[in-house]
């Protein structure tokens, strides 16, 4: 077991994309997740680390070593198991190529494909299994070999929601229990805030943020961050400030203090569900007008306007399409960024 | 309105019924011509006016084709060309498509080439090629492996179009999965590869047999006079032995018959296997 380290990683290609100066470093273990929107090189960064694409520059070592194909196992995105093999035969492929003896193979088979939870009969082809029996044989498969670090790619993407959620709550048990380090791709901020231990943002081919996933939720370090993660997302003003006194949105005084550095012209955040219908210390009030409004299950999503400026509550209560509501903005819970960088600026309370 | 529309339709089929048994027979009349001519004695082949059914039947020309010896050898030389002709071709084609498949070099000049081989006529290089063949001291062998080489060469083109759709439509994602697991390109080739095209592949087998089976030019160039079948059928009919001839050419439609029977529904897939995704 070793640590992974990714130095100034990258790789261009040629019609775009790719990753620019990525440095990575992730503990022995740990569930890492690279979230990010299409495009945004995160399975660049896989394949990279998987040896499947090499470098144009920067280094990936693991254990204080140049990484070897040996210690790594991936899961793909659909799959990519043996079609004219049988699921035995898928899962003691890695085993046969180093030539383990038929005893313990067969022993390894039962055992890895245990640890999957795959109950089907060994003899079956793929193309008899269902979606998640597939992805149970991708995972024994890569199992068999007791590799350090597994990669997933979209591994739950192809399946149904349902489906989805169990494997997703199965695969973190699975984790625990082999202590195996993994690396997930996913572009479902949700998949990924279950997952991660460690999770990393990525965009345009670039790291905007690694960190535990309350920390990038409740600190995101940029505007695209704050924007990316989060459903309902985040709500993000252009405002203008006056030093030390007042921000204001379509000239509407929100009556908070701006941070102390802040320029002019700024952005502010607040989740949906850092609005609510009550007062109390540290909020503020706004007046907005309800335009539409959805039940998620547990809460009510408000699509309201605050002026001319679109704004999204999460409420307890159901309220009527065309109300006119005072909502109260909990003050600790801003977020600034300078529009200019897209940087978060440290707001004087957390300061 | 409703029972217009019938008339019309049947009308329709009337028509279409009757062009269809007019493209049968068009294509059926000399296959039995061929059959009773096979079967037909020496005499009666040319009675005037033509037997429309043969009035005795025999089957002496097919006892002459075994008994010949040189009808015999000329069986066993064509079916020995054809199968290792088929071997070769469909061997070094399927490294040609599986290289067009994963390489857009690969895939402008394979094509380009594939294209220009099967462009050029191909008598233009029989001196050259009987040049080279006798250096080697294979010109008119005896087992016909000079042959085997030229048909190989010229099938090659064939087995490569014909496999190039299976090893592209086989997703990139399944070979790297098994480099991840530990194997080499090669064994990546042999062990997922071949496996997953091997519909193809015998759909490449057959159709490069058949092209050597088939063929006459370089045939009679190269196998002067260990000859194979097709030049045989030609000397047997140029000078006049209808019955054994007609014999001869029977026998050569056993190949397609037998492969037409073994995959009877299936055919139209084999032959198209390959071409499209």
């Amino acid at each position: 077991m070793g640590d992974l380290a990714i130095r100034n990683l990258t790789r261009r290609f040629p019609s775009g994309g790719g990753i620019s100066d990525v440095s990575l470093s992730v503990r022995s273990g740990e569930f890492v997740v690279l979230l990010g929107p299409s495009g945004c090189g995160k399975t660049t960064l896989l394949r990279l680390i998987a040896g499947l694409e090499y470098p144009d520059s920067g280094e990936i070592h693991f254990g204080g070593k140049s990484i070897e194909r040996d210690s790594i196992a991936m899961v793909f995105q659909n799959f990519a198991l043996y079609p004219h093999m049988t699921v035995f035969q898928n899962i003691s492929f890695p085993l046969k190529l180093r030539h383990v003896a038929r005893d313990e193979t067969e022993q390894r088979v039962k055992e890895s494909a245990a640890k999957a939870g795959l109950t089907v009969d060994l003899k079956r082809f793929p193309r008899e299994l269902s979606g998640g029996e597939r992805q149970r044989v991708a995972l024994a498969r890569a199992l068999v070999r007791e590799p350090e670090i597994i990669l997933m790619d979209e591994a739950l993407a192809s399946l149904d929601a349902q489906l989805r959620s169990s494997l997703r709550v199965e695969l973190k048990e699975f984790q625990r229990r082999t202590g195996r380090t993994f690396v997930y791709v996913t572009h479902d901020q949700v998949e990924a805030l279950a997952l991660a231990d460690q999770l990393v943002v990525m965009r345009e081919g670039r790291v905007e943020q690694v960190g535990a996933p309350e920390e990038v939720f409740d600190c995101p370090q940029s505007e695209f961050v704050a924007a990316f993660v989060g459903n309902p997302p985040m709500n993000l003003f252009n405002a203008e400030t006056t030093p030390g006194k007042t921000v204001t949105v379509d000239g509407i005084d929100f009556k908070i203090k701006p941070p102390e550095a802040a320029p002019a012209r700024i952005k502010f955040g607040i989740r949906p569900r850092d609005l609510s219908m009550e007062a109390g210390e540290g909020r503020v009030p706004i007046d907005v007008v309800v335009e539409s409004v959805e039940f998620s299950g547990t809460t009510y999503i408000i699509y309201a306007k605050l002026g001319t400026t679109p704004i999204r509550a999460e409420l307890s209560r159901r309220v009527q399409a065309g109300a006119h509501l005072t909502l109260f903005l909990d003050t600790a819970r801003l977020h600034f960024f300078d529009p200019s960088t897209g940087r978060r600026i440290a707001s004087h309370e957390r300061a | 309105m409703n029972s217009r529309a019938r008339t019309e339709s049947s009308g329709l089929a009337a028509a279409r019924f009757a062009l269809n048994a007019f493209v049968l027979a068009a294509a059926a009349l000399p296959l039995y011509l061929l059959a009773k001519q096979s079967v037909t004695p020496e005499l009666e082949t040319f009675a005037w006016p033509p037997h429309w059914m043969a009035h005795h039947l025999t089957l002496s020309h097919f006892v002459t084709v075994f008994a010949v010896n040189e009808l015999r050898s000329a069986v066993l030389r064509s079916l020995g060309v054809a199968a290792i002709s088929a071997a070769i071709a469909t061997a070094l084609g399927a490294m040609l498509a599986y290289a067009m498949a994963r390489s857009s070099f690969a895939q402008r000049v394979g094509f380009s080439t594939v294209t220009g081989v099967r462009l050029l006529p191909m008598i233009t290089v029989a001196i050259p090629l009987g040049i080279i063949l006798a250096t080697l001291g294979i010109y008119d062998s005896a087992s016909g492996i000079g042959l085997a080489i030229v048909h190989a060469a010229i099938a090659i083109p064939t087995a490569a179009l014909t496999l190039y759709a299976a090893f592209a439509a086989i997703p990139l994602e399944v070979e790297e999965a098994a480099w991840i697991d530990g194997a080499s390109p090669l064994r990546i080739f042999l062990t997922i590869d071949l496996p997953l095209a091997r519909g193809a592949i015998a759909t490449a087998l057959i159709l490069c047999f058949i092209l050597s089976w088939d063929e006459f030019g370089f045939a009679l160039l190269v196998q002067q006079t260990n000859r194979t079948l097709p030049p045989l059928l030609y000397y047997y009919t140029v000078f006049g032995n209808v019955g054994p001839a007609s014999a001869l050419a029977m026998l050569m439609m056993i190949p397609a018959v037998c492969v037409v029977v073994a995959l009877g529904p299936s055919l139209r897939g084999v032959l198209t296997a390959g071409s499209s995704r």
